[in-house]
C-alpha cells in the first residue's frame, strides 16, 4: 500500500480480551508517535494471514508488521523457546520481567533473530499453563500417564511427552467437542485459552504450575526496519514498550480479576502441587530443557537461562 | 506435427504420474487416519504425525492431480456463452484460457519457488512435535505451477476433445473412468459404469450440452 | 488511482468473462484474483498466493472432503444404485408414482452415502430414468425427480458442501452434519409426496404399473442392500454420538466401504479400483482446485476491504433483518443459475457470514440455508450442474424435458428455505442436541 500505510497481520480475533486490546495499545500508540507517518492497516482473526501463514507473510512482504503467539514460531527459532519453558522459573514477575524491552533476554532474541532477518519489537509474557483435565485431577507425574492432552506447540508437546502423555494437535475451535467426546482427555493452556473458547464449562480440574507459557509478540523485517524514518523507527520501538508494559499489564488484570474467578466460579477445581509434588514434575520435565538445549546452542541457551534467572 | 504429439505424450505422462501420486496420498490419507483412529482408541496413544502429514497431504492430493486432469479437459467449466460463439470466435476464446491458465501456472511457479526460497533461507518450519519444514508445500506448488504452464502451452481446449472424439464413438462424453495411458474405457461392467458417469459429470457441464 | 473498491469491481467483471469463454473455473477465479491483488498491491501482491493457497488446501478440515468422495465412489463401483433402486421399486410398486418415489427415495439413501450430488445423479439417474421411460412415465416427469432429488446429497449429511461452509466459517463440521439432515429429510419427503400427488391427478405423467412384489422379493432386496445401509448408519451414528469426528469416520468408513464392496459385493477387481481412484481424484482435484483458486480471489476481496464494507452496510440497514435475509435469498438464486454450486459457496461464504453474524443471526442456521439454496442452484439452467450430468448418463434425454420437469421441484424448494428462515430450529434442534 501506498502512502504511510502499513499492513499489520494477527491470527487472533477480537473476542481474545485478555490478548486484543494489547494489540489495538500497539497500533494506537505506534500511530500517534509517528506523527502521522505511520498509518496501521489492521487485518485481523486471520482474515489476511492464518496463524501458519504469519511468519512466511512477514518474510515475504505480505505485512509488514504481525502478532504472532511464540508456540507456532519457536520450533523455527529455538531461542523463543526460554520464555516457554516449564519451570524455567517459578515466578511470574520474573519472566515478565526478563522480557522487557532493553533487558539482557530481550535483547538476546533480537540478537538472535537478527540473523534471521527478523526483529521483534516487543511482545506479551502470558501467565502460565496449567494442565486441564475433565475425568481425573493430575497431582502427580504418573497421574498424566496415557492421558491424551491437547498442545499448540513444541515445547508444550515435549512436556506432555516427558510427563508419560500423548500429546494431541488439533485447532483450538475443535478442543470444547473434542473434550466433550473424550478424544481428548484434557489440554494444556494459560487460562486464556480456556475462558474464549468456553473450556471452564467442560474441564473440571486444573492443575497449577508452570507448565510453560508464551509470549505474544509483535514482529518485523529487520530490513524493513532499517529502511524506516527514524521517527517511524522509535515509534515503533515505543509501541513495542507500550505492548509490552501496558498490553500485558491489562492481560494480567484480566487473568486475574476476570478469568480466575470465572474459570473458578465453573467450578473447576485448581489442584496447586506443593513441595515434594512439584520437586517431581520438575524433574520429569527435565528432557524438555534439555532437548531444547540441543536445539539452541549451549552457549546462546545458557545465556537465554542466565538473563530470565537474573531478572 | 509428430514431434508435437510425442511431447505431448510425454507430457501427458509426466502429468499423469503425478495424477497417480495423488490417488495414492488420499489412499493413504484413508490408511494413516484409520491407524491413528484404532491407536487413540486401543492405546490411548495418537501419533503426532497424522494429523500434519494429512493436512499437506490435502494439498498434495488436490495440486499435484491438477495439470493432467486439465490436459484432459476435465475441470468444472461453463459453456453457456461460449458454444453460442461463432467458431473464429470460439477459438479466440480458447486462446484466451489458454493464455490464463499459462498466466496462472507461471504466476504459481515464480511465487511458490519464492516462497519455499524463503522457507528455505529462514529454516521455518511447522509447530508440533512433528513438524513438516514449510518448503515442502512450497515445492508441490511450484512443481504443479511448472506442469500447469506446459500442459496450458500443449493442451489448449479442444486439444482433449478432439482427441476424444476420434476414440469415442459420437454422441459419447469423454469419460475420467478412463484408462490411465489413454486407452478408451473399457472395464466398464455395467456395475462400474456408474461411478465413470459421475466422474465425466464433474466437468461436463459442457459436454452434455455441446453435444445436444 | 482506481480506489480499492473499484479494483474489485474490475476483478469481478474479469471473472465473469474468463467464465464467459469456458476458462476452467478454478483458473477463471485465480486468475482474477491474482490481477486484483496486482491492482491492489502492485506486483507484491502476488506473493499472497502460495500463502492463501497452502493455508486454504492444508486446512485439515478440508481433510475429510477428499475422503467422503472415495467412500462415496467405493461404494458406487458397489452396483449399489441399481440395488437401491430395485429395492425401493420393490416397496414402492403399489403407489401411484411408485417408479419416481424410488428414484426419490434411493436418492435419499444414497445422498446418504454421498456427499456430491452429481454422484448421485449419475448413479441413481442411470437405472432409474431408462426404467421409468421404459413404463410410459413422462420424459420431463422422470428427469426432474432424478435431477432435484439427486442434489439431497447435498444436505443430507454427509456433504461435500458442508465441510467447505465449514473451512471457511469454522462452524464445526459435526454440527452441520447435524443441522443438514432435517431439511434434507423433509425436502425428500416432500418430493416423495408430490411425485404421487401429481401420478394420482394425472396418471398419463406416470401410469400406474402392474407388476407385483412377494414378501420374499422384497425382503431379499432388502438384505441386498443391508451392508451398506448398516455401513452408513455407523458413519453417521458414529459422527452424531460423538464416537468419531467427521474425518474419522470418514476414514474408517471408507476403509470399511472397499471391504464391504470387495468381499460382500465381489466388486473391487483392478478395473474398478482404478475407475474408483481416478474418479476420486477427478472430482477431488476438481472442486479443491476451485476451493484454493476461491480462497486467491476472495483473499483479494478481504485485501480490498470489500467484506467490511458489505457487513458495515447490511447491519448499518434500517430494516428487518428478515428482510435482508429474503433479500440475500433471493440474490443467491439469481446467482445460483448462473455459478457453480460449490464457488458459490466459497464466494459469498467470507463476504456474506460476517454481515449474518453482525445482523445477530446463527452462522450454523445461515450455512443450511445456504445449501439449500444450492439444491436450486444446482438444478437451474442455465448453469445446473445436475441437469447436465444427467443428459450425459441418458443423453436420450431432451434438455427442454429436463428443465421443464424440475420447475415443480424448484417450489419445493423455495418452499423449503421458507419454511427453514421462519423456523429455524429445523436447523438447528438437532445440532443443539449433540453438542
Ligand atoms: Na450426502
Ligand atoms: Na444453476
Amino acid at each position: 500500500k501506498g502512502g504511510g500505510k502499513r499492513t499489520v497481520a494477527t491470527y487472533l480475533p477480537s473476542s481474545y480480551g485478555d490478548l486484543y486490546p494489547g494489540i489495538e495499545m500497539f497500533n494506537k500508540a505506534a500511530a500517534e508517535r509517528s506523527g502521522g507517518r505511520l498509518a496501521l492497516d489492521l487485518y485481523d482473526s486471520g482474515s489476511l494471514l492464518g496463524a501458519e501463514q504469519l511468519l512466511p507473510g512477514l518474510l515475504s512482504g505480505v505485512a509488514d508488521v504481525i502478532f504472532q503467539t511464540s508456540s507456532y514460531v519457536s520450533s523455527t527459532y529455538p531461542v523463543l523457546g526460554a520464555m516457554e519453558l516449564p519451570f524455567v522459573t517459578e515466578d511470574y514477575g520474573k519472566l515478565r520481567r526478563a522480557i522487557e524491552p532493553g533487558q539482557p533476554q530481550f535483547d538476546l532474541v533480537n540478537e538472535n533473530l537478527a540473523r534471521k532477518g527478523v526483529r521483534i519489537l516487543g511482545g506479551m509474557p502470558t501467565t502460565f499453563e496449567y494442565l486441564w483435565t475433565v475425568d481425573k485431577p493430575i497431582r502427580r507425574p504418573e497421574d498424566v500417564r496415557g492421558l491424551r492432552l491437547r498442545v499448540a506447540g513444541e515445547i508444550e508437546g515435549e512436556t506432555v511427552k516427558a510427563l508419560g502423555g500423548a500429546p494431541v494437535t488439533m485447532g483450538s475451535a475443535e478442543v470444547y467437542q473434542a473434550l466433550e467426546k473424550n478424544t481428548i482427555d484434557g489440554l494444556v493452556s494459560y487460562i486464556g485459552t480456556v475462558v474464549s473458547r468456553d473450556l471452564q464449562k467442560i474441564v473440571k480440574y486444573g492443575t497449577a504450575g508452570h507448565f510453560g507459557a508464551y509470549t505474544v509478540d509483535a514482529y518485523c523485517r529487520s530490513d524493513w526496519y532499517e529502511q524506516q524514518h527514524p521517527a517511524v523507527r522509535r515509534a515503533l520501538d515505543a509501541a513495542g514498550k507500550t505492548l509490552y508494559h501496558e498490553g500485558t499489564a491489562h492481560m494480567v488484570k484480566v487473568h486475574t480479576e476476570e478469568y480466575l474467578p470465572k474459570v473458578k466460579a465453573a467450578g473447576v477445581e485448581l489442584v496447586e502441587p506443593e513441595g515434594a509434588g512439584m520437586e517431581a514434575f520438575r524433574k520429569a520435565i527435565a528432557p524438555v530443557h534439555a532437548d531444547w538445549k540441543r536445539r539452541l546452542g549451549a552457549r546462546t541457551a545458557a545465556q537465554a537461562l542466565e538473563s530470565i534467572r537474573n531478572a | 506435427m509428430s514431434a508435437l504429439n510425442s511431447l505431448r505424450k510425454y507430457v501427458l505422462a509426466c502429468a499423469l504420474a503425478l495424477a497417480v501420486v495423488a490417488m495414492a496420498v488420499v489412499g493413504l490419507m484413508m490408511l494413516t487416519i484409520t491407524y491413528d483412529v484404532i491407536v487413540r482408541y486401543a492405546l490411548a496413544a495418537p501419533t503426532d504425525w497424522a494429523y500434519p502429514l494429512n493436512a499437506a497431504g490435502l494439498l498434495a492430493a488436490t495440486s499435484l492431480a491438477v495439470p493432467y486432469f486439465y490436459a484432459k479437459g476435465q475441470h468444472i467449466s461453463m459453456d453457456l456463452v461460449h458454444r453460442a460463439l461463432p467458431s473464429g470466435l470460439r477459438r479466440a476464446a480458447d486462446l484466451v484460457t489458454a493464455a490464463a491458465t499459462l498466466f496462472l501456472g507461471l504466476v504459481l511457479a515464480v511465487t511458490a519457488f519464492r516462497s519455499m526460497a524463503v522457507a528455505i533461507k529462514g529454516g521455518l518450519t511447522g509447530a508440533g512435535t512433528f513438524s513438516i519444514p514449510l518448503w515442502v508445500p512450497d515445492a508441490v506448488l511450484f512443481t504443479s505451477g511448472v506442469l500447469l504452464a506446459v500442459v496450458a502451452v500443449l493442451f489448449p481446449p479442444g486439444t482433449a476433445e478432439d482427441v476424444a472424439e476420434a476414440e469415442h464413438p459420437p454422441g459419447e462424453a469423454p469419460s475420467t473412468g478412463e484408462a490411465p495411458g489413454d486407452a478408451p474405457a473399457t472395464a466398464a461392467p455395467s456395475e462400474g459404469a456408474p461411478a465413470r458417469g459421475e466422474g465425466r459429470a464433474a466437468p461436463g457441464t459442457g459436454e452434455g450440452e455441446t453435444r445436444s | 488511482m482506481i480506489p480499492d473498491s473499484g479494483v474489485a469491481a474490475l476483478a469481478v467483471v474479469l471473472l465473469l468473462l474468463l467464465i464467459a469463454l469456458r476458462t476452467p473455473i478454478f483458473v477463471a477465479l485465480a486468475v482474477s484474483g491474482i490481477a486484483g491483488l496486482i491492482g491492489l498491491d502492485g506486483l507484491s501482491g502476488v506473493e499472497l498466493v502460495p500463502l492463501s493457497l497452502v493455508a486454504q488446501l492444508q486446512n485439515y478440515a478440508l481433510v475429510a472432503a477428499p475422503l467422503y468422495i472415495l467412500l462415496g465412489e467405493v461404494l458406487a463401483v458397489s452396483g449399489l444404485g441399481r440395488d437401491l433402486f430395485g429395492a425401493a421399486y420393490r416397496w414402492f410398486n403399489r403407489v401411484p408414482g411408485g417408479l419416481g418415489a424410488s428414484a426419490v427415495g434411493s436418492s435419499t439413501v444414497f445422498g446418504a452415502m454421498s456427499g456430491v450430488s452429481i454422484s448421485s445423479v449419475a448413479v441413481i439417474g442411470r437405472m432409474a430414468v431408462p426404467e421409468m421411460l421404459a413404463r410410459g412415465y413422462a420424459p420431463a416427469f422422470a428427469s426432474g425427480s432424478v435431477a432435484a432429488s439427486g442434489a439431497l446429497a447435498m444436505l443430507i449429511p454427509p456433504s461435500l458442501m458442508f465441510i467447505l461452509y465449514s473451512s471457511v466459517t469454522g462452524v464445526s463440521i459435526a454440527e452441520l452434519f447435524a443441522g443438514g439432515l432435517i431439511p434434507g429429510l423433509l425436502l425428500a419427503a416432500l418430493m416423495i409426496v408430490y411425485v404421487v400427488l401429481r401420478a394420482k391427478v394425472s396418471p398419463a405423467q406416470a401410469p400406474r404399473v402392474d407388476e407385483r412384489f412377494t414378501w420374499r422379493e422384497r425382503l431379499s432386496a432388502l438384505i441386498k442392500i443391508s451392508p451398506a445401509l448398516v455401513l452408513i448408519v455407523l458413519v453417521l451414528g458414529s459422527i452424531y454420538t460423538g464416537f468419531a469426528t467427521p474425518t474419522e469416520a470418514a476414514a474408517v468408513g471408507a476403509l470399511a466401504a472397499f471391504a464391504v464392496t470387495g468381499w460382500v459385493y465381489r466388486k473391487l477387481g483392478w478395473a474398478n479400483l482404478r475407475t474408483v481412484f481416478v474418479s476420486t481424484a477427478h472430482v477431488t482435484a476438481s472442486i479443491l482446485a476451485i476451493v484454493g483458486a476461491a480462497f486467491v480471489f476472495t483473499q483479494m476481496l478481504v485485501a480490498a476491504r470489500i467484506p467490511d464494507a458489505v457487513s458495515t452496510f447490511v447491519v448499518g440497514l434500517d430494516i428487518s433483518p428478515y428482510l435482508v435475509i429474503a433479500a440475500i435469498m433471493l440474490v443467491l438464486v439469481l446467482l445460483g443459475c448462473l455459478v457453480d454450486a460449490a464457488s458459490l459457496l466459497l464466494v459469498v461464504t467470507p463476504i456474506l457470514v460476517p454481515a449474518i453474524e453482525g445482523l445477530g443471526f446463527d452462522p450454523l442456521w445461515f450455512g443450511v440455508l445456504l445449501v439449500i439454496n444450492l439444491e436450486m442452484a444446482v438444478i437451474t439452467p442455465p448453469v445446473g450442474l445436475n441437469l447436465y450430468t444427467l443428459k450425459s448418463v441418458v443423453p436420450g434425454l431432451d434438455l427442454a424435458d429436463i428443465f421443464r420437469g424440475i420447475l415443480p421441484f424448484l417450489a419445493i424448494e423455495a418452499g423449503m428455505l421458507a419454511l427453514v428462515t421462519a423456523a429455524p430450529a429445523l436447523a438447528t434442534w438437532l445440532p443443539g442436541l449433540i453438542s
